[in-house]
């Protein structure tokens, strides 16, 4: 090739490798802007900070351990409904509704409006029919049927983990399944024929060749769809009850990291505010942690890395 | 061909954002022909701080802008505590707090300022219950509280609305023998500084181990706790959950859209009565809490609290026990003219001509004796060393 | 496509297909339910506030029945479309470097950070926005909002663009390689243009959560009721904290126009949805490799 057009590959390299380090270089800048802002609370609690319980800021007692359950228990509900629900959503719109396009479209645009509803809605549709509609329907009749269980064990109020979690199932919904459709719809007709010449059904050529052909980019939509659970805020804080706590009961009022930091941050100064930033800083932690260790599982599940044919 | 509609596609988009962008310069409208009365320059005046004062503000800034075109002013109801940190930063004109200042935010001050406290309005918080009573009918406004029994149900001590300590305040009240469910705001607020005043003063209990803030440690109890942001949260909380009560402002419940099933008790106060709050009694509360006197405006507001000033005043027999003031905060030195001259206009026009507005939504008018040390208080503003004329 | 030795397959594998087949459909439902319920009941709230004045009027007090959304409006619009601007080039970029480039550490690092930035509070990154552009500027502005906007946009647009990108099979980089392409030409055309759905889902996924946002703008935008003369030094009102202030305000005037506000919000998504679809649609099909 001529010098010319090693050029041109130079400056795109140079360009895109500018984008990714700006996107390294924002996170460093909120690592340590969330650290100055922790330092004075973390050489006054230490490490305590993270495995205490207790969260009262007129006595000065900090403790991070109910707002990491809440955030882990609630992103967990959320993606052990949604990312299933999702992924038949997308399923079905790239593989059943292969000959109807239109429909296709028309289903996955719908979907999509769930993306466009802005988060103070939720928590407000939340609030005010969700809640209420869980309660009575779903929380009571557990309740009352398997209240043996410690899942259940407690009296429903509406406001408590197991209505957080579905809302933020709802919330990452529609992210996940628009990116399992495109991921799903990219892969090549190829690859399914094979699988029908050999006597495949439609759920084993879904199940066999698709999917895992698809596997990194329903990783991606995991992903975001984690990304938004882990930190959405104004709707969880609506509906989530607000009380610290670590329990296994599902209808107990919780609390997240986000919320903590949304209802608190405005009102705190010194120390206290410390704390919070704090609790910020944990939060970020725990999202890294997360990210690890799925992309732990997703390396261990694919050994036999997809030929890009 | 597919090229030809991604340039299109992309070519739309940069119009739309382009177009969007130039249609700020255009669609501003140049003020209009002035109908105002001084020769102020045009301003724009930032504020930041509660929720509380918000729908009056909106009002204010309506009226204002009629009397006074060429000013423009912004509200950003954040929160108290972000109002005062906006102020202490410099980053708004004034900041609004629904509680005063503490030593340590003065001492975060920038060296060389004052800060300037003027009450701009009133508020009150009230017991607000669900209550399905033993006759199956809702019960309706007016039962009566006093402040320990308050303090004993969010400590979890009275877990029944029929026990005894409230049922004896209210003997023709046929209340079910139901758990009582605590409900309270999960966010900070100037308010609940306020209520939690009033049961530090009433239990002692309470007040070592909840003790008085924004962000009180609210106890869980044990019929059950729900916690949730803003007043609309709680009012949400309380509308669907039966048997449960739980702290609102008055102004919100006043001019609510009316939550069903959500109604307010009277609370006693130091004269025995039980009061249910309007925007009379509560402005009563607020001018027999400052009667005993209020610090000068560029002095610490620290401890000034009318709920502790009215709570041993037996005299007064039909003021609210849990009123409390809102504040307005400006620096005393104020660097430009043009916007210390606006904040100089508006906050007295706020304070004098702006206080009957606020009654169709449920704030009470300052007292004349707050009114009279807030307007000595704007005289102190000045600019380079001299009073600006109001 | 039915397999062409249907008696061939056993009985337990029929009955596996079939019920996946329930299972899917039954996903569809879950996922269709709750948006008829939040559309409806938007539409049902909201639908009493909308008219001409509403979309034309600036915010008025409670006691008023004729406030308006016309200028938080076009706050949002302006605000996204200016991080749109930022965050495209910014989006799009990472992703094009992750997925061309994928052997290199600097890709892995910054994927990995990527990852996580799409699970950042958008509370937090308004914070961090205020911090760095609004104290050190001593004000509030339509470009605070924008950045912080912008940082909640990249994440998914990278994300999105990288997993588009990788999908496009390599035959067809070799291929145009092996014409004597140039590498970054074929990246452009080539990758990009054949991925090219994926990236704009990606890129229409993050205006939608753009333009839902509310925390991000509370400190950087502040907030207005007036139209901003400067994008650099004076607050703008946005459509989303409109309806945050006003739907958990108890005025029921307020209420209502929230409600309708977000009607509103949800048209225009619905609008822009399907204009790009339209668009890119016909070229979909053309697209599909066989």
């Amino acid at each position: 090739m001529s010098i010319k057009l090693l050029r041109g590959d130079t400056i795109l390299k140079i360009l895109l490798a500018a984008a990714a380090l700006f996107i390294i270089g924002l996170l460093v800048a909120l690592a340590v802007e969330l650290s100055m802002g922790s330092a004075a609370s973390i050489s006054q609690f230490g490490p305590g900070f993270l495995i205490g319980t207790k969260w009262d800021a007129v006595h000065e007692i900090f403790g991070a351990l109910p707002f990491i359950y809440g955030t882990l228990l609630t992103s967990a509900i959320a993606l052990l409904i949604g990312l299933p629900i999702s992924l038949g959503v997308a399923i079905f719109i790239s593989e059943k509704l292969k000959a109807h396009q239109t429909f296709g479209y028309l289903l996955g645009t719908l979907v999509d409006l769930l993306a466009a509803v802005p988060s103070v809605i939720y928590g407000l549709w939340g609030v005010l029919i969700l809640a209420p509609l869980l309660r009575d329907y779903v929380e009571m009749p557990l309740h009352n049927s398997l209240g043996f269980i410690p899942l259940f064990s407690g009296t429903p109020f509406g406001f408590n983990f197991f209505t957080a979690g579905i809302v933020l199932a709802i919330m990452v919904i529609p992210t996940m399944s628009a990116v399992s459709r495109d991921v799903l719809s990219a892969v090549p007709n190829s690859q399914r024929e094979a699988m029908y010449s050999l006597g495949a059904t439609d759920w084993e050529v879904t199940q066999k060749s698709v999917l895992p052909y698809a596997r990194s980019g329903i990783f991606g939509a995991f992903v975001l769809g984690l990304g938004r659970a882990v930190g959405e805020t104004m709707a969880v804080t609506m509906v989530i009850g607000n009380i610290p706590t670590i329990t296994a009961n599902l209808f107990s009022g919780g609390y997240t990291l986000s919320s903590l930091i949304a209802n608190e941050f405005g009102e705190s100064s010194g120390i206290y505010q410390s704390a919070i930033i704090e609790i910020g800083l944990i939060l970020f932690l725990t999202a890294l942690l997360i990210n690890v260790l799925a992309r732990l599982l997703l390396w261990r599940m694919s050994h036999g890395r997809q030929v890009n044919v | 061909m597919k090229s030809t509609y991604i340039i299109v596609l992309a070519v739309v988009v940069i119009i739309v954002i382009i177009g969007s962008v130039f249609a700020y310069v255009y669609l501003s409208k140049p003020s209009a022909a002035s109908t105002s009365t001084t020769k102020l320059a045009a301003a724009t005046l930032n504020g930041a701080g509660g929720t509380l004062v918000y729908p009056l503000m909106t009002v204010w800034q309506s009226a204002y802008s009629s009397a006074e075109p060429q000013i423009t002013v912004n509200y950003n109801p954040v929160g108290s505590g972000t109002g005062i940190t906006d102020f202490t930063d410099q980053t708004v004109n004034f900041g609004e707090s629904d509680a005063p200042m503490t030593s340590a935010q003065y001492a975060k001050l920038p060296s060389g300022t004052t800060a300037l406290t003027i009450p701009i309005s009133a508020s009150a918080v009230v017991p607000a219950y669900n209550i399905k009573l033993a006759n199956g009918s809702y019960c309706q406004n007016g039962l009566k509280f006093t402040g320990a029994v308050l303090a004993n149900i969010f400590l979890g001590t009275i877990t029944k609305w029929n026990d005894p300590a409230i049922q004896s305040l209210n003997p023709t009240v046929p209340l079910p023998n139901q758990n009582i469910i605590t409900v309270h705001r999960s966010d900070g607020s100037g308010t609940m500084f306020a209520f939690t005043d009033f049961l530090s003063k009433a239990s002692s209990t309470w007040a070592t181990k909840v003790g008085k803030s924004t962000s009180p440690p609210w106890p869980t109890t044990p019929g059950g706790t729900i916690a949730a942001p803003k007043n609309a949260g709680v009012a949400a909380a309380i509308a669907e959950n039966t048997y449960s009560i739980g702290p609102l402002e008055i102004a919100y419940i006043l001019e609510n859209t009316g939550q069903t099933g959500v109604y307010y008790g009277a609370v006693q106060n130091a004269a025995g009565n039980f009061i249910l709050a309007n925007v009379s009694n509560v402005a009563a509360a607020l001018q027999a809490g400052a009667s005993s006197g209020l610090p000068a405006g560029n002095a610490a507001w620290t401890n000034v609290s009318i709920v502790d000033n009215v709570y041993t005043d037996t005299a007064d027999s039909t003021i609210y026990p849990i009123a409390t003031m809102t504040y307005a905060l400006v620096y005393q030195a104020q660097s430009n003219y043009d916007q210390g001259a606006a904040l100089v206009n508006f906050l007295s026009w706020i304070v004098n001509s702006g206080q009957a507005l606020g009654k169709g939504l449920g704030y009470a008018q300052l007292p004349a004796n707050i009114v009279s040390i807030d307007n000595t208080t704007i005289k102190m503003i000045t600019y380079n060393g001299k009073a600006i004329e109001s | 496509m039915k397999s062409i030795l249907p008696t061939q397959i056993s009985l337990w594998r029929k009955i596996v297909n079939k019920l996946m087949t329930i299972l899917v459909i039954v996903a569809v439902a879950l996922a269709v339910i709750p948006l008829i319920f939040i559309l409806g009941d938007v539409l049902l709230r909201g639908a009493a506030a909308v008219n001409l004045t509403f979309l034309t009027s600036l915010p008025a007090a409670p006691t008023s029945k004729n406030g308006g959304i016309a200028s938080p409006l076009v706050g949002s619009f302006t605000m996204v479309g200016l991080a749109s601007l930022f965050s495209i080039p910014i989006g799009v970029g990472a992703g094009m470097f992750f997925s061309e480039y994928s052997w290199s550490k600097l890709s892995t690092v910054s994927g990995f950070m990527n990852d996580v930035l799409t699970g950042f509070p958008s509370m937090v990154l308004g914070l961090f926005v205020f911090v760095v552009i609004v104290l050190t500027t001593k004000s509030f502005s339509a470009f605070a909002g924008a950045v912080a906007l912008s940082f909640v946009m990249i994440p998914i647009i990278a994300r999105t663009t990288d997993e588009s990108l990788k999908l496009v099979p390599n035959t067809l980089r070799e291929a145009s390689m092996a014409l004597g392409v140039p590498r970054w030409k074929t990246t452009f055309r080539i990758v990009v243009g054949t991925g090219k759905t994926g990236v704009l889902t990606g890129i229409i996924l993050a205006v939608a959560r753009a333009t839902g946002e509310t925390a991000p703008l509370i400190l950087t935008a502040f907030w207005s009721t007036h139209y901003a003369t400067n994008l650099f030094n004076q607050p703008i009102g946005s459509l989303t904290y409109l309806i945050y202030l006003y739907g958990t305000s108890g005025a029921s005037n307020w209420e209502t126009q929230a409600w309708g506000a977000a009607l509103i919000l949800i048209l225009i998504m619905l609008a822009l949805n399907l204009f790009v679809k339209v668009i890119i649609g016909r070229s979909l099909t053309e697209a599909r490799m066989g």
